[in-house]
């Protein structure tokens, strides 16, 4: 199970509007390149906790976890387990 | 009379040197002897134009042989003479000529004879007290050009200064890029006519054609070229053949905007043995600052300085910032020259730009540039940028322009203007529009990763309009910001 589509459609509808959602590479830097900027983490942080019913209040986070798609992909399924467990 | 004077400055010289060349056409070569038979001509028809003694005289920027005769008669008949930037609309125009007080806007048809296409009778047009001989525009906040008005003694003081400081002589050449009504064509044009020497026009309409700026170039061999980094830009640009070299090149002028060290290194290679001239000015004061080095110097050098005052100059740096370790000053650079202005056309503008400060005693007007600087303790001023084009993001303070010089360094990318926008959480965060070539694929996040590797995070534009049209422009040819930030208006926050 990946939910590589739904990261990027989240991306390009809310930060990068001028891409399409399979033009964002699984490995594009996204913390580097400025797209997710501090105040675009947080959205990305609440709408993570809000789709994939992750308890992001009680989670340790770190900036590494939101380093590209694939990264965020391997968050949501690492903290999904543990919240389905 | 001082326009008169000024004519008659011309006239002398050219009677002196009759059979040389004055100007290379792209129509041929004019010689002095052609200019003073033209000059007699139109002297002859504006004696019979219906002009108020003293009066001002409007003229589209033609860069051709018969417009600048035309303006010698107009001054030898005492008429100061406003150049308006070809293409300039009806409306800006119209405010423009009331402003400045002009009596009527002139043209030359195809016969060359003078026709009257706009009687104005701008506000005031029957004062001729002033010295004022030439009015030249520059850009307006507005959109609407102000009118800078440059008195004959401030003229001829920069063409005795200029022939001085660039060694030129009865039989030296100069290029000329820049179209008549840019403040340039006084260093380009006018000067070399004030001494008998030779301009080689280039035809504005090509100015974006490298090959045949090159072409020209090669073939003339002047002495002096003057450019802002559009101009060398257009000569490096490699078209199959070998690198673009001009060793014939005795002076190089860089000015107008910041040269980043890739373009730096393009001219030492193109002009091995110039001596490359960083020189700061503005239309209202002429140059200001300079600063000359070899073409070892120029590319050893990490920042650019723009030197120091000319002789007569004089420099006041209003504080804005704290001064670091090696500064005596940081702040608005105020300056006042032998060649400025005397004004705006607009007295209130005048108000705002041109101010009185006691110097050793002397009251002076000096001109507030709206430049940021540094002044070193070595005495050489570095320049930071326009006072608003620096602008704080996310609290990082962040200069624009250096923004602008990451995306341009793009190979894909033929220009780019960056623009602040409001921003309630930012503060102030970065639009960037882009004009990439023809059939470049790059999208907001090739670019957003290109720009982390050559510029501070928070300074990497958030919105982008990517886009392969050219960039709106002002009518002195810098990025039209207030036009292009329509982009980001309408759409909100979406970039396409």
């Amino acid at each position: 199970m990946t939910y590589s589509h739904e990261i990027r459609s989240f991306i390009c509808s809310e930060l990068t509007t001028d891409v399409s959602a399979d033009e964002i590479p699984e490995d594009y830097d996204l913390l580097a390149s400025g797209v997710l900027d501090s105040l675009a983490l947080v959205r990305l942080i609440a709408w993570l906790g809000e789709t994939f019913s992750l308890p992001i209040n009680e989670m340790d986070l770190a900036p590494e976890d939101f380093l590209s798609v694939k990264a965020i992909d391997d968050f949501i399924l690492k903290h999904e387990q543990k919240a389905v467990a | 009379m001082v326009c008169e004077t000024l004519s008659q400055g011309f006239l002398e010289e050219f009677q002196k040197v009759r059979e040389a060349v004055a100007l290379h056409t792209d129509d041929g070569e004019v010689r002095y002897l052609d200019l003073l038979e033209l000059h007699g001509a139109f002297c002859h028809q504006v004696e019979n134009l219906p002009l108020p003694s003293g009066s001002r005289v409007a003229l589209f920027a033609e860069k051709s042989a018969r417009t600048l005769a035309l303006i010698l008669a107009l001054w030898h008949h005492g008429h100061p003479v406003m150049i308006v930037p070809a293409g300039l609309g009806d409306k800006a125009c119209d405010k423009v000529f009331e402003d400045a007080a002009i009596f009527a806007q002139i043209g030359l048809d195809a016969h060359g004879t003078i026709e009257i296409l706009k009687e104005v009778r701008g506000k005031g047009f029957t004062k001729s007290t002033d010295n004022c001989a030439l009015i030249l525009t520059t850009s307006g906040s507005t959109g609407v050009p102000k009118g800078v008005m440059l008195p004959a003694n401030a003229l001829k003081s920069f063409f005795a200064w200029a022939k001085q400081q660039f060694s030129l002589v009865q039989n030296s050449k100069v290029f000329s890029y820049a179209p008549l009504n840019f403040d340039l064509a006084l260093l380009e044009i006018w000067t070399p006519l004030s001494i008998g020497a030779c301009s080689v026009l280039a035809d504005p309409a090509k100015g974006a054609d490298g090959a045949y700026l090159r072409a020209l170039v090669s073939k003339h061999k002047p002495d002096l070229i003057e450019g802002v980094p559009l101009l060398y830009r257009m000569l490096a640009e490699t078209d199959g053949s070998a690198a673009f070299k001009a060793p014939f090149v005795k002076n190089v002028i860089m000015t107008g905007e910041k040269f980043s060290k890739e373009q730096r290194l393009q001219l030492a290679h193109m002009f091995p043995k110039a001596i490359f001239r960083n020189v700061y000015g503005a239309t209202e004061t002429n140059d200001s600052l300079i600063f000359s080095c070899n073409a070892e110097e120029l590319t050893d050098l990490e920042v650019m300085p723009v030197g120091m005052p000319l002789p007569h100059v004089k420099v006041l740096v209003e504080p804005t910032d704290e001064p670091e370790a090696d500064d005596i000053a940081r702040g608005e650079l105020l300056v006042s020259t032998p060649f400025q202005a005397t004004g705006y056309t607009d007295p209130v503008k005048t108000e705002d730009a041109f101010l009185t400060r006691v110097v050793e005693g002397v009251a002076q007007t000096f001109y507030k540039t709206g430049d940021l600087v540094r002044m070193k303790k070595n005495g050489l001023i570095y320049l930071e940028g326009r006072s608003d084009f620096i602008v704080k993001v996310r609290g990082v303070r962040t200069n624009i322009v250096d923004v602008e010089i990451a995306l341009t360094s793009h190979p894909d990318v033929e220009a780019a203007a960056v623009i602040p926008l409001p921003d309630a959480a930012a503060g102030t965060k970065l639009a960037a529009v882009v004009q990439v070539s023809p059939g470049a694929k790059l999208n907001s996040l090739t670019l957003r990763s290109y720009c982390a590797e050559h510029i501070p995070r928070s300074a990497i534009p958030s919105l982008y309009k990517i886009t392969s049209d050219p960039l709106a422009r002002t009518s002195t040819g810098k990025p039209d910001r207030k036009s292009l930030a329509g982009f980001f208006q309408e759409a909100g926050e979406t970039t396409s």
